[in-house]
């Protein structure tokens, strides 16, 4: 679902680089949690998944679209909640999802439906009219990850996603990924809550200054051995 | 350092950027060359006002000299310095004090309300020196170069110019702070914003009203409306009479203005410190005491629909910039006030406007007022400054932009749609003000209005291309994507290059008939639209790709 090969991506002219020569591939019905300490490269790697990011070299496919050459094959394909949920604060929250439903050309019974369904999930309904600028940072993450799931992307993107959750927003985020991926589609998260990675992926990748240091089901990463926590990994294997 | 030092050196550092534009000047080479380049576009602006306002103020003084009066040109400097600065001070400080993101930090911080309150005022007060600069030397070198000054005249002025700010400045903080203290105006802040607007809709008319009931020489109209303005703020606002004394005059009777001007502001300010331990968190933390009742609305089956998503971007664009005050008052000041200004001699019942009339039935009168006509209706459709802050107004929403599936020249077409709309209806409106009043033929209205359009057009899609090379993406406040971007002045600017263009056009066959000027403009637009279109969506399809964020 998700084709990355020999990305990289430096600034200042190469001076620092943030992502080097990474590749990954991500399983149709997979949740990947990409984790790393802050600096990583984790941010830089998902913008460039969704194109606001142009990698320096490599390719990245998504559900057999290439993000250059067929970007918008490619980002319909794609559901994306950034790390800050900046929005149109002046729209309603109705009016935001509209007009994201139409962009990704959902049709009007499928939307009515999903933006009933997730708006009540999120315990988003009676703020549904309120203009965005009224709601707590709390409520915007909500709508923007409705937003991003409004047309079943195939591949959903999250960066952060539990930040500013509440306990049954969050409870309901993760069984909705679980869903999302039983009917074959991939979610590929960052976190740095090592027990949501831990409990909810599949698959882990860690990355350390641009590269993937390890990647791997839980059991693979811990070696065999049972009694290790994906913490005491994490930190044993980002160790400078 | 002392916290109070610290926080007066981050708000100065922020306030001009300084660590931002260090970072860039060190780091990103290629943005050196752009940094000189608008400076030098702005200091060329600022060189020009200021040599309109020297030619102005030479004037006065000539006409003061023969009332034997000299030093009534420094009272005017002060008188406009302090005015001005009262009236942005305003603005600035409303700002500032009650809307700024940075109050959520402050506010928490060991330190006393006086103390936020003193930073604050020292930047605005920086800013502020940026106006009473150029408000104040020239004044000031005019007299003193014709009057051969002493040195102690030049460390009096150098004195009242640093002090020149502080009481205009204060007296605005005080009406401010006491306001909010008892008002909520922080929940009003967009209707505060079209308050301004229309407020400065109807200065302009007013000022035009005035200037139209004036009789007598121009120049001479003009000293005795600069006296009546030194009378009226003189009597209201002695400081600026009392530094103007202080500088001018000699022996005791200077000191004594001298040191009452400084006292005064010296007082005024350990007073504002006082008064703002006292009252500013309070009228501050009161605007955010903003509570709503929760009522159960369940989603309505209208308000989903679908819409082709060109259509959904246009109606995003619009949403936007109506409920954005600062857009939609920048956007629409123009298309209103300009039919409005036009038939102002109809209201005022102008006897002029009779002669005028009779005048257009003269040869040839036709042809030139359709043409006079049709550059006033390029001028207003070009004054909204939509087309050339369009991407710049997506500021930190600009990622949704990069991820949606609609590829970069239907999002550009759409804001090319949203600008067009706008200008259809400014040149309409101005098109029938101005056939109205001037009893231009509905042929020549029609001609009017098409070629009117089609310019319109070409520079709508002229200042889509700036916006698109270089958008400002980066900013907090709305404001700043439209008054302190250089997109919209370069705008202006092919607006100018347009009207000038086709002024050349008309100059060239002014002698072959009015049926060869209209065809030749309308042709030459419509391969300009062409040309530009085609370089748009090149440039867009490149930008959108380029631009990282």
């Amino acid at each position: 679902m998700i084709h990355m090969t020999n990305i990289s991506k430096s600034y200042n002219k190469g001076e620092i680089k943030a992502v080097d020569n990474l590749s990954l591939h991500i399983r149709p019905g997979e949740i990947f949690g990409f984790l790393g300490p802050n600096g990583a490269g984790k941010t830089t790697t998902i913008k460039m998944i969704v194109g606001l990011l142009n990698p320096d070299k490599g390719s990245i496919v998504i559900n057999g679209h290439d993000i250059e050459n067929e970007t918008i094959e490619a980002k319909q394909s794609i559901g994306y909640v950034p790390d800050n949920p900046n929005i149109y604060d002046r729209l309603n929250g109705i009016e935001y999802l509209n007009f994201l439903a139409d962009v990704y050309r959902v049709s009007e019974d499928v939307r009515r439906e999903r933006i009933e369904y997730l708006l009540n999930m999120f315990g988003l309904t009676d703020a549904a009219y309120d203009p965005i600028n009224t709601y707590s940072h709390g409520m915007k993450q909500k709508i923007v990850l409705t937003g991003a799931l409004i047309h079943e992307p195939a591949v959903w993107i999250l960066d952060e996603p539990m930040v500013g959750l509440d306990p049954k927003s969050s409870h309901f985020l993760k069984e909705y990924m679980r869903e999302h991926c039983n009917r074959g589609n991939t979610v590929f998260f960052s976190t740095h809550v090592l027990e949501v990675a831990e409990r909810l992926c599949d698959r882990i990748g860690i990355i350390n200054k641009g590269k993937l240091i390890a990647i791997g089901t839980m059991n693979e990463l811990r070696g065999g051995e049972h009694a290790e926590s994906l913490e005491s990994i994490f930190l044993e294997l980002t160790e400078i | 350092m002392r916290p109070i030092t610290s926080l007066i050196k981050i708000n100065l550092k922020v306030n001009f950027g300084i660590s931002v534009l260090r970072h860039k000047l060190k780091h990103q080479k290629d943005k050196r060359i752009e940094f000189i380049a608008s400076a030098i576009a702005i200091l060329v602006a600022i060189c020009s006002l200021i040599f309109m306002y020297t030619f102005i103020l030479m004037g006065l003084y000539r006409q003061s000299m023969a009332i034997n009066q000299p030093g009534l040109i420094i009272a005017y400097g002060f008188v406009v310095t302090q005015l001005m600065t009262f009236i942005f001070g305003i603005i600035y400080i409303m700002s500032a004090f009650y809307f700024s993101n940075d109050l959520s930090i402050l506010v928490p911080l060991p330190l006393t309300a006086g103390d936020v309150m003193l930073a604050k005022f020292i930047t605005i007060l920086a800013n502020e020196y940026l106006v009473v600069l150029p408000m104040l030397l020239p004044p000031i070198i005019i007299y003193g170069i014709n009057e051969i000054a002493s040195p102690i005249f030049g460390i009096k002025a150098v004195i009242l110019i640093i002090f020149a700010p502080i009481i205009p400045l204060a007296i605005a903080t005080i009406i401010i702070m006491i306001l909010m203290r008892f008002i909520n105006l922080s929940r009003h802040k967009d209707a505060l914003t079209i308050i301004g607007g229309v407020l400065s809709i109807f200065i302009v008319i007013a000022l035009n009203v005035v200037s139209q009931n004036m009789t007598g020489t121009e120049e001479d109209m003009l000293f005795k409306a600069q006296l009546d303005l030194l009378e009226i703020v003189g009597k209201k606002f002695p400081p600026s009479l009392w530094a103007s004394r202080g500088l001018v005059y000699g022996g005791t009777e200077g000191l004594l203005n001298f040191l009452v001007f400084i006292v005064v502001s010296l007082l005024l300010f350990v007073g504002l410190i006082a008064l703002a331990n006292r009252v500013f968190y309070k009228g501050l933390l009161a605007g955010q005491e903003a509570s709503k009742k929760k009522v159960h609305r369940p989603i309505k089956d209208k308000s989903i629909k679908r819409h082709h998503p060109v259509f959904s971007l246009f109606m995003k664009e619009w949403k936007l910039f109506l409920r954005t005050p600062i857009y939609a008052v920048n956007g629409l000041i123009g298309i209103i006030l300009m039919p409005i200004l036009i038939l102002l001699p109809i209201i005022t019942e102008d006897s002029e406007l009779q002669e005028l009339q009779s005048l257009i039935h003269a040869p040839g009168a036709e042809m030139v007022i359709t043409l006079i006509g049709i550059a006033l209706i390029i001028f207003t459709a070009t004054m909204t400054l939509i087309a050339s802050t369009a991407i710049s107004r997506e500021g930190s929403t600009f990622w949704i932009s990069k991820i949606i599936p609609i590829s970069p020249r239907e999002q550009i077409f759409a804001k090319l749609l949203h600008a067009m709309a706008i200008a259809l209806i400014g040149i309409f409106i101005t098109g029938s003000a101005y056939a109205l009043i001037l009893n231009v033929s509905p042929a020549r209205l029609l001609v009017m209005l098409l070629i009117g359009s089609l310019a319109s057009m070409a520079i709508n899609i002229l200042s889509l291309i700036i916006d698109v090379i270089k958008p400002k993406l980066d900013w907090d406040n709305p404001q700043e994507a439209v008054k302190k971007n250089i997109n919209g002045l370069y705008g202006m600017l092919i607006s100018f290059l347009i009207i000038g263009l086709l002024g050349f056009v008309v100059f060239l066959l002014f002698d072959r008939g009015e049926m060869a000027i209209y065809s030749a403009i309308s042709v030459l637009l419509i391969i300009l639209n062409f040309l530009a279109l085609k370089l748009l969506f090149k440039k867009a399809d490149k930008t959108y790709r380029k631009l990282e964020l």
